[in-house]
């Protein structure tokens, strides 16, 4: 014998249980943003910003290297919360959005790396160094990649999501100990620049260069997460569908 | 001497951004390319 829903928990338990799709129209604003704000990104990365008297022009792998890694920890901040949120309400769309979140932030960790490494061959002479800033962002890459092969691999939704949100929460601290990498252990890497107690230790143009990749990068943070979201929704639309 | 000089700065700047072009915008092509096909699934299954 099947078992009657009431009518008002039905529509309730659909909408937990599939992602909403983000508004495409929307999307498409904040692609064009991002487009924009990307031009106005290398035009001061490349032209606006003073070259580096020591380094000379690798150093402008600088502003595309730290709003990379500013937007990967706000990526893997919001794949924590969504991961708590989550295993609080099992409401399917912060698992949607942890999870785009995660992708997202891998990609942009990915980023960091290859051109942390690129930067380090020409400043330092190698490519890589098993020195506390590198090897926990390699770590974090690790945590997250693992996170996003759950993703693919664990078929039944509701086991991927817990798997996922435990792990989501468990890899975020990795997040503090790669910031505070260059304070609690003798690096290679140089300490903050920014975020100083004497304020920022940059010249005002290298700080404006920053602060537009910032913007650049979160604007494309925000457009990839939507783009994610639709591409999860559009999935979940499709088993709907095929059961029906 | 400048290290920099050493291993041609503009060189390493120059893949340095290209690499982050690539993974930006493959990433960007990814997701255009499976939306694309999941609307068409999706429309072609409402349809049947």
């Amino acid at each position: 014998m099947t078992q009657q829903v009431p009518a008002t928990q039905a529509p309730r338990t659909s909408s937990r249980m599939v992602a909403p799709e983000p508004s495409a129209q929307l999307t498409k604003w904040i692609g064009v943003a991002t487009a924009v704000s990307i031009l106005v990104f290398i035009y001061t990365s490349f032209f606006f910003a003073p070259e580096d008297e020591v380094q000379g022009s690798v150093q402008r792998i600088f502003y595309v290297h730290v709003a990379s890694a500013w937007i990967a920890a706000l990526a893997f901040g919001v794949v924590f919360v969504g991961s708590i949120i989550y295993l609080v309400n099992r409401s399917m769309k912060w698992d949607a959005l942890a999870g785009a979140s995660a992708e997202v932030g891998l990609l942009f960790t990915t980023v960091v790396l290859v051109t942390g490494m690129l930067w380090g061959k020409a400043v330092w002479g190698v490519y890589w160094t098993w020195e506390p800033r590198l090897t926990s962002v390699l770590v974090l890459w690790l945590l997250y990649l693992a996170y996003v092969a759950i993703r693919m691999y664990v078929p039944e939704p509701t086991q991927k999501a817990r798997f996922s949100a435990v792990l989501g929460i468990v890899a975020f601290l990795d997040v503090p100990i790669v910031y505070l990498s260059v304070k609690w252990w003798r690096t290679l890497h140089p300490e903050q620049v920014i975020v100083t107690e004497g304020g920022p230790q940059l010249p005002a143009a290298m700080l404006v260069a920053l602060m537009v990749g910032l913007v650049a990068m979160t604007l494309v943070f925000v457009y990839f997460v939507r783009k994610r979201l639709a591409v999860t929704s559009l999935e979940d639309q499709i088993k709907r569908e095929a059961v029906k | 001497m400048n290290v920099v000089e050493e291993v041609n700065g503009p060189l390493f700047l120059a893949i340095g951004y290209g690499l982050a072009v690539v993974l930006y915008g493959g990433y960007w092509l990814f997701l255009n390319r499976r939306t694309s096909k999941l609307r068409a699934t999706l429309t072609s299954m409402k349809a049947k």
